[in-house]
């Protein structure tokens, strides 16, 4: 079996490559947000690209700060979400990772994780003098019916808006295949997070969180499957013996990109993160459904994001539970309003639990709003709480 | 007779204290923080032995705590300034279950329990606002010292809307409010007021409801008019102890004796 990290590689290619190749082939490139509905458009011969998924490469390889005092700090807001701020960076900076992401054709946004997206891209669509298609999906309660319709017809405009700018139709069978893979690498990507449900650790916490790309940027694909199954395949039988002891400890949120390949704060073998809940968020469920697109309603309708605060609450305590974690770490992150509003009420119940939870300020990407001395502290003193 | 040290290498000041066998504070110092916090605390580690006649072999162990606390290069051990604290302030009184420490740079909020055990705890987050130095640059934009704050927030007759979540803004304000021609009095009492928004935020976060006595430490807790707010405000009363900013690198030092003790 081909080793996990070799398909990486190859979907990491393949995904830039492909943009600089539909250029050439004068294949029609979207612009979209981390959750659109990318099994239509790649049904209809639509390339994706993601500057989200692309801000956090720029982060990880040190050039977010550069890109995001380039990137126009007169006309925004230094606390505008950092992943917007290093896009717009991007437009003046040389030596882009990956030589940067090719010029879109068209923008899809989709305000199922937040309300920034849409604006950001509204203003590439006025900068770039393309077009820009919006999706706005109802905050995901139970009753659904009437939500569900009313994105459906949105679903409905965004095959036509894609026909009427590339004359591409939308073929079905690509539609099933696509969905069929990201149903398939759903369950595949929760069983990479089981894997660390028993009390020896199979796989660090932020190796799952270096194994996110494919279900973002190639999602609905063969190889993202077969990726998950290699790691899978890796990790299943080993387990870190020096970990069955560890106080087990969640990671709510965003990683900080900016640190490269790890959370903030000393753990040793006392203590270990087995989880980063944000990886989750991927986790839709895209098997409920009359047919492909009903199924794709039902996955990008109940994005984390997009939940109730209510449900938000439940569902970490659920994960508290089946990973029998002892303490958790927020990450107030101040460019994810919508992640952010959740912190304060989320670690007031896990409070009324007993599962004890401390806050930590920063961001995502932007190591602006990074103290190190300060985030250390919190979680030292966090440690000492959990060992007394 | 063998000695404990704890010394707390704070944003501020640092602060040292002694401890005996009996874990009686017996000497202590505090010294504005210089640029290098271990050559500054190493300084007043010799004043302090020299000042109260003890010879070096007689210290048992040296404990650092506080934000510079890896910076002290010759203590045994180092730990968290919420631990410190937890330890410092029950040993003061084992009634205590919450203690509010408002220091130069930050403010905190532990909870203890009946055996003086960290239960929780809020920080400030990364700005300023509810610190000893909010009140040390809005008072100076008023060109009042911290020492009269007291006397002169008891003269005022409203309280002002100002900015309880960032000094600079707070600033700002205050130079509005002077060139309107706002009694001085009244500024001073809604600066303690924003202080006092920042510490209850942090108070409803950790403190466990109304068990308890509440422990008010830090430099800040010298000022009377923040210990009358905040009483007034929590309607609770707050202990003060005689040496309030001593208490980290007291419960420091009581933390290092009662390990080696175990040991």
């Amino acid at each position: 079996m081909e080793s996990s990290k070799s398909i990486l590689a190859k979907i990491f290619a393949e995904y830039y490559l492909s943009g600089t190749q539909a250029k050439k082939d004068k294949q029609p490139v979207a612009y979209v947000t981390a959750f659109t509905p990318v099994e239509i458009l790649r049904a209809m011969d639509v390339v994706c690209m993601y500057p989200e998924s692309y801000a956090v490469v720029c982060s990880a390889s040190g050039k977010a700060k550069e890109m995001i005092h380039s990137s126009g700090m007169g006309s925004f807001a230094q606390d505008l979400c950092s992943y917007s701020l290093i896009d717009f960076g991007t437009q003046n900076y040389e030596k882009l990772p990956f030589g940067g992401l090719p010029e879109p054709d068209m923008l899809i946004a989709a305000n199922n994780q937040c309300s920034t997206t849409f604006l950001w891209f509204k203003l590439l669509a006025q900068k770039k003098n393309i077009p820009l298609f919006v999706i706005d999906y109802p905050i995901a309660v139970e009753a659904q019916t009437a939500s569900r319709e009313y994105v459906a017809r949105q679903y409905e405009s965004l095959i036509d808006f894609i026909k009427q700018h590339t004359a591409h139709g939308l073929n079905t069978q690509k539609l099933s295949e696509q969905v069929t893979h990201s149903a398939k690498a759903c369950d595949l990507w929760l069983k990479v997070h089981e894997l660390n449900k028993h009390a020896h650790v199979s796989i660090e916490a932020y190796k799952i969180v270096d194994a996110l790309f494919p279900m973002v940027a190639a999602k609905g694909t063969k190889m993202a499957c077969d990726y998950y199954e290699a790691l899978i395949n890796e990790h299943q039988h080993s387990n870190d013996a020096s970990s069955a002891d560890s106080i087990r400890l969640l990671w709510h949120g965003y990683p900080m990109w900016f640190l490269a390949k790890k959370f903030p704060g000393d753990f040793d073998e006392e203590f270990q993160i087995v989880l980063d809940d944000y990886t989750l968020w991927w986790n839709l469920d895209y098997k409920s459904g009359k047919d492909d697109i009903d199924k794709l309603i039902t996955a990008y309708s109940n994005t984390y994001l997009n939940w109730p605060i209510y449900k938000k609450i439940d569902w970490v305590g659920e994960l508290v539970k089946e990973y029998a974690i002892k303490g958790v770490i927020c990450h107030a992150n101040r460019s994810c309003r919508r992640a952010l509003a959740d912190i304060a009420p989320l670690r007031k119940e896990l409070s009324k639990s007993g599962i004890p939870a401390v806050i930590i300020e920063s961001d995502m990407a932007n190591p602006d709003f990074y103290s190190k001395e300060q985030v250390n502290l919190r979680i030292e003193s966090f440690r000492d709480t959990l060992r007394t | 007779m063998k000695y404990y040290l704890g010394i707390d290498a704070g944003s501020s000041y640092i602060k040292l204290a002694l401890i005996d066998m009996a874990g009686i504070m017996t000497a202590k110092s505090i010294i504005k923080r210089g640029a290098d916090i271990s050559a500054s605390c190493q300084q007043s580690y010799i004043d302090l032995l020299s000042e109260s006649k003890i010879a070096k072999d007689r210290i048992a162990g040296v404990i650092a705590t506080g934000y510079g606390r890896r910076q002290v290069g010759f203590s045994d051990e180092v730990i968290t300034e919420i631990t410190a604290l937890a330890i410092g302030g029950f040993a003061v009184d084992n009634g205590v279950r919450t203690i509010i420490d408002i220091g130069g740079q930050d403010s905190k909020v532990i909870a203890i329990d009946e055996s003086g055990k960290v239960v929780d705890f809020a920080m400030n987050q990364k700005c300023s606002a509810g610190t000893g130095k909010f009140l040390e640059v809005t008072s100076a934009s008023l060109g009042v010292k911290v020492d009269e704050l007291d006397a002169l927030s008891q003269k005022a007759d409203k309280v002002l809307n100002l900015s309880s979540t960032c000094t600079v803004f707070a600033e700002t304000e205050i130079i509005s409010y002077i060139a309107m021609g706002e009694k001085k009095e009244n500024i001073i009492k809604s600066l303690h007021s924003a202080i006092s928004d920042q510490v209850i935020g942090l108070f409803r976060q950790a403190a466990t409801g109304d068990k308890g006595k509440i422990l008010f430490v830090g430099g800040v807790s010298l000022n009377k008019a923040m210990t009358r707010e905040l009483a007034v405000r929590l309607n609770r009363e707050l202990l003060v102890p005689q040496y309030p900013q001593y208490i980290g690198a007291y419960g420091a030092a009581l933390c290092l004796k009662r390990k080696n003790e175990t040991a």
